[in-house]
């Protein structure tokens, strides 16, 4: 796989169930080792200096269920010199969610968002968001793609890992299509839209025809 | 980062164990009234037995407890799906070994320290204190004293290294275990015991091999003191290779850990 990513989009990573993509975000993460080759993030390895910088929202639920939601606040600020607890007290109260809740408490779909509110409320470069909206429900679904856009700053880049894109692909600035752990495609969505004139959920079903 | 990590694994750690050896404690004192209403262990004392026998219970559960608790706090925090979160904090996992071991090295020194605080609470008196101060002076001054000053050495050696051993001995296990599709606590445990076979095997050839130099030589020897000489020296060496056994558990233990988080973190 070769593969380069630019900062200041929103690049969605589409792929069958199996293609790769977790595995991708996991290798960007340092929670995988790659066999050969090497990726680089801003020039580094995956390491300390490059965790200081990734946002990572991974498909599982991480939170401690014993914490309360503020608790993790407290942990993420601690930890996350770019963490801005402001935003995640704004998201937080825009969903009706209670900072002093016990995440124990909380639905599934709940805690999910309380992931992605702390995973966004980082100012950070790159933010891989593994399968970001699909525990969610329609309407806080939209909530937080806008909150995607919103606090997306001109220099960071954001990887949507998804099989939902229909949903995503008004927010896309660009996709691959991953298959097998092979890009099968690698471009940007107005290309899509004006020279072959489909939406990205018409090509992918096209290029992913079982 | 060190310092924080420590922070919130001591927090977190914490909160079980205070309970619990409070639960110790409680017993302790519960134990020692009963015993002042029925005037001690006796027949008649159906009570007081009966909290006697709970306290025994408590302690043992509250040590053993204590050990497991920090085995499985390092499992579900690195090798379960919170280790989503602690495998991408921008600390090394070095850092993470180090802080979560030096919470789980405290708490054994305080759950050793608890226990004896209750056998206290339990049994002790005024002559207790006098007859232990005693006790301990002779002990340390015959260990701590010309020839016996290296198997005093040793023995300091020893304790002060076990909870370190333990510790690793047991993040080691965690980690090996983790390497497995399925049944990764089931794979730690027999990664542990695996660990604890082979230290007896070596321990037991050595006695055997230590033991029988002595047997040899206390039949050429009718001295006494020459036999108590050469029962300390197979008691040093007894020891010493038991040390370089915990010595070296405990560094591959280290390394082995780190290097699976590093690159072999197996994350479901």
């Amino acid at each position: 796989m070769d593969l380069d990513l630019e900062s200041g989009r929103i690049i969605g990573l589409l792929g069958p169930n199996g293609s790769g993509k977790t595995t991708l975000i996991k290798l960007i993460n340092g929670l995988l080792s790659p066999s050969e080759g090497a990726l680089l993030i801003a020039g580094n390895e995956p390491g300390l200096k490059t965790k200081e910088i990734v946002s990572y929202l991974p498909e599982r639920t991480y939170l401690n269920e014993n914490q309360r939601v503020s608790d993790v606040m407290n942990f993420f600020e601690d930890f996350y010199s770019d963490y801005d607890r402001s935003r995640s007290k704004d998201m937080l109260e825009r969903l009706a969610i209670d900072p002093t809740a016990r995440i124990k408490t909380l639905s599934k779909g709940t805690r999910e968002k309380v992931q992605l509110i702390l995973v966004m409320s980082r100012r950070a470069k790159l933010y891989c968001l593994d399968e970001p909206i699909a525990g969610v429900d329609p309407a806080a679904r939209d909530y937080i793609l806008d909150t995607i856009i919103n606090n997306y700053d001109e220099n960071a880049t954001i990887l949507i890992s998804t099989h939902l894109i229909s949903d995503v692909e008004n927010i896309l600035d660009e996709v691959i299509f991953i298959k097998d752990g092979q890009i099968r495609m690698q471009t940007a969505v107005d290309d899509i839209r004006v020279k072959q004139g489909k939406s990205v959920d018409a090509l992918f079903r096209e290029v992913f025809r079982c | 980062m060190l310092k924080k990590l420590f922070k919130y694994e001591w927090k977190e750690i914490s909160k079980s164990l205070i309970i619990l050896h409070g639960i110790v404690l409680l017993f302790a004192v519960l134990t020692r009234i009963s015993f002042a209403v029925s005037g001690g262990l006796n027949e008649n004392s159906t009570i007081a037995g009966l909290f006697f026998f709970l306290s025994i219970m408590v302690i043992g559960t509250a040590a053993i407890f204590t050990v497991v608790f920090i085995g499985y706090r390092f499992y579900k925090d690195v090798f379960t799906d919170q280790g989503y979160l602690t495998n991408t904090l921008p600390v090394t996992p070095q850092q993470i070994i180090i802080s979560k071991g030096l919470t789980g090295i405290l708490w054994m020194v305080l759950d050793i320290i608890v226990v004896i605080a209750a056998i206290f609470i339990i049994m002790a008196d005024k002559e207790t204190f006098s007859n232990l101060s005693q006790l301990m002076k002779e002990v340390i001054g015959y260990l701590f004293h010309g020839r016996s000053l290296l198997t005093g050495c040793l023995i300091v050696a020893t304790i002060v290294l076990t909870p370190f051993v333990s510790v690793l001995k047991m993040y080691v296990s965690v980690s090996i275990g983790s390497l497995l599709s399925g049944h990764k606590l089931l794979g730690s445990v027999g990664v542990y015991a695996g660990i604890y076979v082979v230290e007896q095997i070596i321990m037991i050839i050595t006695i055997a091999v230590t033991g029988n130099s002595f047997i040899s030589s206390s039949l050429e020897s009718e001295n006494a003191w020459e036999m108590q000489v050469t029962g300390v020296q197979i008691a040093n060496t007894t020891m010493i290779i038991n040390l370089i056994i915990s010595l070296i558990i405990f560094i591959a233990g280290f390394f082995v850990t780190k290097y699976i988080m590093t690159k072999k973190l197996n994350l479901q």
